[in-house]
């Protein structure tokens, strides 16, 4: 299967196969401004089979390519910039379900990752695995780069 | 950061603002904030371009506000500082990037007659105007998406996303408007459970 740009990432999405095209700027919409290539997040099911010049992230989970929540995204940029993955849960704690969190990173081997940037402030049964970033540093980095505020 | 700005202080502020004079319209968080807690922390208001002149000289007479900010286009800032409530952070706004092929002024007029609730002497805009304005920043509409998610998350109904397109329509915008709420909408998905 070819991907060759956002629409064919778009339709195939449509059409149910197990990927999505995750874009900075929906990052940016969900409260994190920043630019990046897109990536190309597959279910490892279908993975072989996927030709693409975006760069892949595989997925264990395939209805998690099929219905991404925000809690996929940031298990997904896990492998970007685990920084923002944390900033983008932060951003919107509101929505952020601790069980899916749990069990979407216990399913994708992410622990280790996770633990660095603290998922377990977010989900408590997380379990912590190596170093972790300092609460207060981590912190800081919330209060950086906050979406636009001047104008409405 | 800043302390969110209560319904009773944009209203206060609102009614100050009134009484030296000055039209303007509360767009904004601080409009959704009058039907649904959204939590803002500034309050924007919408001027007639004709009027920078008289809102600068209003506030200069006022002790109670910074003279506004130096002239910076469609944007200007002031710090308001009533009775015991900490400085507020006011920010005009003239409509020359929202009118479409239409004035600026149009626009104002437009959100006055149909697309705004009067409460006391102070107009407020609806919320399709909020979003509709959001929406219509030049390489920042995509950073006032999350704007958008909390005041969904607050009780606007998202069926406000077809009024936001009726707006971009009368002022013949429609379709790059239409695609920015299409991209919201998907964005939305992301919080959805399936």
């Amino acid at each position: 299967m070819h991907i060759r740009d956002e629409d064919d990432a778009e339709s195939a999405h449509r059409d149910g196969v197990p990927l999505f095209l995750l874009e900075s700027s929906t990052v940016t919409a969900m409260g994190c401004p920043m630019r990046f290539p897109p990536q190309l997040v597959v279910a490892r099911s279908i993975q072989p089979a996927v030709e693409s010049p975006f760069r892949q992230i595989g997925f264990i989970s395939e209805a998690a390519t099929l219905n991404p929540r925000v809690e996929d995204v940031a298990v997904a940029l896990l492998d970007l910039d685990p920084v923002i993955a944390r900033v983008l849960l932060e951003r919107n704690k509101d929505a952020v379900r601790p069980d899916y969190l749990l069990k979407r990173v216990l399913t994708e081997n992410k622990e280790r990752l996770a633990s660095w940037v603290r998922f377990f402030d977010l989900a408590d049964s997380l379990p912590r695995v190596g170093k972790s970033i300092p609460a207060e540093n981590l912190a800081r980095e919330f209060g950086k780069n906050l979406p636009a505020g001047t104008i409405p | 950061m800043s302390q969110p700005v209560s319904r009773d202080q944009i209203k206060k502020v609102a009614d100050w603002l009134h009484g030296l004079g000055v039209r303007f319209i509360v767009v904004g968080g601080s409009a959704i904030e009058l039907h649904y807690g959204a939590g803002t922390r500034d309050i924007d208001v919408l001027i007639l371009v004709g009027d920078w002149r008289s809102v600068a000289e209003a506030l200069s007479h006022s002790p109670l506000a910074t003279p506004l900010e130096p002239d910076e286009g469609q944007l200007r800032g002031t710090q308001v500082r009533l009775g015991g409530i900490e400085p507020i952070d006011l920010e005009f706004i003239s409509a020359e990037p929202f009118s479409g092929n239409r004035s600026p002024d149009e626009f104002v007029e437009y959100v006055r007659n149909y697309r705004s609730e009067k409460i006391g002497d102070v107009r407020y805009a609806d919320p399709a105007v909020v979003w509709y304005i959001r929406l219509s920043i030049e390489g920042l509409w995509d950073q006032y998406v999350s704007k958008i998610r909390r005041d969904i998350v607050a009780g606007v109904p998202e069926a406000t996303f077809d009024a936001v397109v009726e707006i971009a329509d009368r002022f013949g915008v429609a379709d790059k408007i239409r695609e920015r709420v299409n991209f919201a909408q998907k964005t939305l998905l992301y919080f959805k459970d399936s």
